[in-house]
Parts: structure tokens; C-alpha cells; sequence
């Protein structure tokens, strides 16, 4: 399908509820993605945690395109596309360590950790020492700005200031991250795994879909690691981003606040200190606020997603690979303040359910393949997908939550109001209308 | 029948292929779904930790203990997963996939402490469905303990793991999701 002829307001119909099949499997439109969305979205980058000192790096991907993101001498973190200016050699190969400089292995041109072309072999006898060296630095992303230690990046040099983008989002984002005085940190490590689908299916999933939780997940309510959900809920959407979980007693405890699993002898600490946390969003806010916490699935357009629930707290990026295809970067994060055994318990039972081995994640990775896989076909790709959940039961933020500075608009834990408001800004990004 | 002298060459032949035999019968338990007699091999004890791989100049090439890994089990969670994947609603294995382990390079050595330590690669093969193929490469470490240290050691199960690294090869899976055990 050519993307010129192609009609995605009709494709693409928020308000009626429907999703052509064609935005998972077309290439056209994937590379349009990559063209309208990934260059001009803020995408994330890393945590702060992570680039504590001088040199440190890490390497990820904003869209398909390698990157660094390395705070160099000066202090300073930059992002720069992982790729050498003489013939596009990627000169970083580590997924993380410490350095001054970043040498190309094909023909040894080197880098500072500021981007700067510093050492090119020959330079006399083959460029006549003429070579503009301040030219043929690495191509640095133009914005990288940071919100609560969260670091994102943008290649559209007139984009909005990132707090913009997050907009009316930064209180949900601040109740999920920034509700501890002295932060988060991300665990050291990072999970990568691939799953046969468009990048599009888990973050939907994160943006949210309460409605699988039951089924999908049933089997983790069988065996007692996950009480039933109430119908008691809310989705959630402000700014550009997306929260959605269900409201009442913890999913780690029945009606009478009794453990339903025997994981819970480790939960018990993180209980507590989640407790002593919605005490203080009571004081600050309202008793009815301290219900987001914690606040459950969430999701900042385009890729970036989070989890944050009573056994662990997780950051993902669903990074795009092709149409049919998407990687998963995914980090455990807890307080910082938490003692070290309270950490280690997190860590454990992050990893037991929502790591690539998880329990969990095992049920939504087998999910996400087989829809991509049954909307290939020619008849299949005709077909929409149905996002009627909730259609018209939405509700402002206020009237979700009970408290007036509540923003944004949703509806309740049965609805998919985030999933077409997120179409929404798909739509705007791929026809044009950029938010800048 | 002779006894065979401690420390000789046949000593340790047997000790190896005790514990090979050991690993054959572990390997059918896994393939053929057995899952609460697998988990009936392992100590109460028992820590099953499998680190992340890191790309990187320079070791370690794997995350530390406090960092993340792709399994990090006791015995408690190990049962967890056991239930969890035979339970009814199990849809990730429904239908269940077809798998096959290869265990091969089994190196033994006696502890003064009277436990074995064992390496062995291994490949997972996992078919699913009518055409999805994973592949899981690595290589175990454990430390194992003879139920009977006179009796039967021949029968594949005269052992019990006390404690397991699974070092996997890959360092992004490309799998859909890891629901196997190793």
C-alpha cells in the first residue's frame, strides 16, 4: 500500500472506535511511523541513575536508529546517533561502561564522549590536514531533556520543552516516580527480548487494557499470586501520556487484606512503604488521589511504558523493528530509599512476573505474536479492530478520581478511552498536524 | 561384585556417568511436561539464578548478584512457576509446545563437602504451534547432592540440586517470551 493514496483518517477512527489492521502489518505505514512519529516525539533515552558519573554510557535505539547517550567530560548528557561520519560504522558496541572517547573499529576515527571528531588516522597524509574535523562529529539529538531524572530525546530541534509534551501527565508521572522524596533508581541490568509484533500491540496494552487482565492473566488468580479484579477502575489520559489500573484493596491481598499468595512474607515491607506514600499524597492532595497509588499500566506516546503495582514497579520501551516486529528494553525501578532487602524482593518478583521469563509476561508475549500473525493475511489486514470499550461513558479526571485537581479525561476500568485517545495522537503525527 | 576403588579413573567415569544419566532423565521430565516430579529434584534450599548477558569491552560479560537476571528462584518460586504453567488457564503453552533438550559437555568434580559440581551445555529447542521455532543456548553450573550416597546411583535420579547458574547465550532473546525451564 502506498502511503500516498492511503486515507488514515479513514483508516484510523477514534471516534468510532476502529482501527484498520493495516497500521500493524503495512509497511508503508510503518515507515511513515518512522518518519512522522520517531523523529519528532519525545522518546526515551534512560535514567540519570544510570550516567551517574563523567564518561558513564549506555546505548539504545530512538526508533531504529542506534544511539549513545553518554554525560560527557563537561558533565553534560548528550545523545549521538551510534554511527561513524566516514562510513557509518557503528563506534560503540557495549551496551554500557565508561570512556573519554568512542573509536571506530573499521578505519580508528575517534570520538570524545562529546561527540567531537578528535582523532582521524592519516590526517596529514591522506586529508592534507585540511579535514574540517568540527564538521565530522557525531550527529548529537538535538533536545535531550529530562523530567524527574528521566531522560528523553527529541530529533525535531522546534519541538515543545519535554514538560510540555508531558503536560498535564507530570502529576500522574510524579505519583508513579516522584512520590518517594529521594526518588527512584533503576536496578543495574537491563532485559531485552523480541516479539513478532508490531510495537503498537503491547503499547496499547500499556496504555491501558485492564480488560485482558482476567483472562489473559488467569492463571496467575488460580494459583493465588493475583487477587480477582473489582470493576472499580480508571483510564486515564493527559498531556501525552496514559495511566490505567483498578481501584481497591492491593492485588497481593483479599477483601480482608490478607495475603493471597506466599510471596507475600517478602511483598510486606513494599506494602507498608507504598502505605506511608499514599498517607503523604492524602495529606498533599486528597484521600481520593492516594488511590492512583501505585498507579498501574501507563504509557507516554509513543513508546515508552510503565508498571507500577503493588509487587514491583518496571520502565519499558517497546522499540520498533520493521512492521511485523519489536524489541523490549525493560528496567526494574525502586525507591531509593528503600533498605537493600526491600529492593532485592522487588527485583525478585519483577523478574518472577514480568521479566522475559515471567509469568506474566509469558501470557502477553504468546498474545502479541498471534495477533500479529492473524492480521497478515490479505482478508485479514481488510478487517478493524474493535476499541468500543466504555464508547461514550467517557468522564474528566476529576469526576474519575473524586478529586478536582485531577486532570485529564478517560473512564473507568472498563473502557478503552486511552487506546483511542492515543489513536488520536497517532492520527495528528501521521497526517501532519505535529504538536510542536 | 567388586567395589571400585575410590579416586581410580573408574571411579570418576562412573561419578560422570551417574551424573549424566541424572541430566537424560532431568531433560525427559522437562520435555515430557513432568513438572512436579522435576521440581521434586531440587533441595528445598535450592537457588536457581540465571544472570542477564552484557555487551560489553572487558568483563564481566554478565550482570552481579543485586542486578537483574532473567531467573532469579528459590525453591518457593520455582513451585510457582511449576503451578502456574499447569494450570488450567496456562494459555501461553495451550496448546503446549513441543520441546527438546540437549545436554551435552558434562563436566564433573567431587567437593571435600561430599557435593558434586557439574557444568553441561545445553539446547532448548521449543516448536510451538504449527511453525513458531525458538532456540535457548547455554550452559549450567550446580552443585549436586546424592540422595543415597550408597545406594542406586544409576537410575538418573540418585541426585538433588542444591544450587543452579544458568548461563544463557543470548543477550536480547528473540523468542516472544521464555517459558521454559532449564
Amino acid at each position: 500500500m502506498s502511503i500516498a493514496t492511503t486515507d488514515l483518517a479513514g483508516l484510523v477512527q477514534p471516534a468510532k472506535g476502529t482501527v484498520s489492521r493495516q497500521v500493524y502489518v503495512d509497511q508503508g505505514i510503518y515507515d511513515h511511523e518512522l518518519e512522522r512519529i520517531f523523529t519528532r516525539s519525545w522518546l526515551f533515552l534512560g535514567h540519570t541513575s544510570q550516567l551517574a558519573q563523567p564518561g558513564d554510557f549506555l546505548t539504545t535505539y530512538l526508533g531504529e536508529d542506534p544511539v549513545i547517550v553518554a554525560r560527557g567530560k563537561d558533565g553534560q548528557v548528550r545523545a549521538m546517533l551510534n554511527s561513524c561520519r566516514h562510513r557509518g560504522m557503528r563506534v560503540c558496541r557495549s551496551d554500557e561502561g565508561n570512556t573519554s572517547f568512542f573509536r571506530c573499529p573499521y578505519h580508528a576515527w575517534t570520538y570524545s564522549n562529546t561527540g567531537e571528531l578528535t582523532g582521524v588516522p592519516k590526517f596529514r597524509l591522506g586529508y592534507g590536514g585540511v579535514l574540517d574535523k568540527k564538521e565530522w562529529g557525531l550527529l548529537e539529538v538535538p533536545r535531550v531533556e529530562e523530567y524527574g531524572g528521566f531522560l528523553f530525546g527529541n530529533w525535531d530541534a522546534g519541538a515543545v520543552p519535554l514538560t510540555e509534551w508531558l503536560g498535564d501527565f507530570r502529576l500522574y508521572f510524579d505519583l508513579v516516580f516522584g512520590r518517594d522524596p529521594e526518588g527512584v533508581e533503576f536496578v543495574g541490568g537491563v532485559h531485552k527480548w523480541s516479539v513478532s509484533s508490531n510495537w503498537k500491540i503491547p503499547t496499547e496494552n500499556f496504555a491501558c487494557d485492564m480488560y485482558h487482565v482476567a483472562h489473559s492473566h488467569a492463571r496467575s488468580m488460580e494459583i493465588g499470586l493475583l487477587g480477582p479484579s473489582g470493576d472499580d477502575g480508571y483510564e486515564i489520559a493527559a498531556g501525552m501520556g496514559f495511566l490505567g489500573n483498578g481501584f481497591g484493596p492491593p492485588a497481593s491481598a483479599d477483601a480482608e487484606g490478607a495475603p493471597v499468595h506466599p510471596m507475600a512474607t517478602m511483598a510486606t515491607p513494599y506494602s507498608e512503604h507504598l502505605a506511608a506514600q499514599r498517607a503523604r499524597v492524602a495529606e498533599r492532595y486528597s484521600q481520593e488521589m492516594s488511590r492512583v497509588v501505585p498507579g498501574g499500566h501507563g504509557n507516554v506516546f509513543p513508546n515508552f511504558a510503565f508498571l507500577d503495582i503493588e509487587l514491583l514497579r518496571l520502565v519499558r520501551v517497546h522499540h520498533p523493528e520493521g512492521p511485523g516486529s519489536h524489541t523490549v528494553h525493560q528496567w526494574c525501578v525502586v525507591d531509593k530509599s528503600l533498605p537493600a532487602e526491600v529492593k532485592d524482593a522487588l527485583r525478585r518478583q519483577y523478574t518472577l512476573t514480568f521479566g522475559p521469563s515471567g509469568m506474566l509476561e509469558q501470557d502477553d508475549g504468546e498474545n502479541f505474536r498471534e495477533c500479529q500473525a492473524s492480521m497478515r493475511g490479505v482478508i485479514g489486514r481488510r478487517m478493524e479492530n474493535n476499541l468500543m470499550l466504555g464508547l461514550g461513558q467517557d468522564r474528566t479526571g476529576a469526576e474519575i478520581v473524586g478529586d478536582g485537581d485531577a486532570p485529564g479525561a478517560g473512564g473507568g476500568i472498563w473502557s478503552e478511552a486511552n487506546q483511542r485517545r492515543w489513536y488520536e495522537h497517532w492520527l495528528s503525527f501521521m497526517t501532519g498536524q505535529v504538536r510542536r | 561384585m567388586t567395589a571400585v576403588e575410590p579416586g581410580t579413573r573408574l571411579d570418576r567415569m562412573l561419578l560422570s556417568w551417574s551424573v549424566e544419566q541424572f541430566y537424560f532423565h532431568e531433560a525427559t521430565l522437562l520435555d515430557e511436561r513432568r513438572l512436579h516430579e522435576w521440581l521434586a529434584l531440587w533441595d528445598p534450599e535450592a537457588r536457581y539464578w540465571a544472570p542477564t548477558r552484557v555487551n560489553r569491552e572487558g568483563s564481566p560479560d554478565v550482570t552481579v548478584p543485586g542486578q537483574l537476571g532473567v531467573f532469579e528462584d528459590n525453591h518457593l518460586t520455582l513451585a510457582l512457576r511449576v503451578a502456574s504453567m499447569q494450570a488450567k488457564s496456562a494459555w501461553a503453552e495451550i496448546p503446549p509446545s513441543r520441546t527438546r533438550r540437549l545436554i551435552s559437555n558434562v563436566q564433573v568434580s567431587e567437593s571435600d563437602d561430599g557435593t558434586v559440581s557439574a557444568g553441561s551445555n545445553f539446547i532448548v529447542y521449543r516448536s510451538r504451534l504449527e511453525s513458531v521455532e525458538h532456540w535457548f543456548v547455554g550452559r549450567r553450573s550446580d552443585r549436586l547432592e546424592r540422595v543415597e550416597p550408597t545406594g542406586r546411583t544409576d537410575d538418573g535420579a540418585g541426585w538433588r540440586i542444591r544450587e543452579r547458574m544458568v548461563l544463557l547465550d543470548h543477550a536480547s532473546f528473540r523468542t516472544d517470551n521464555i517459558s521454559v525451564l532449564f
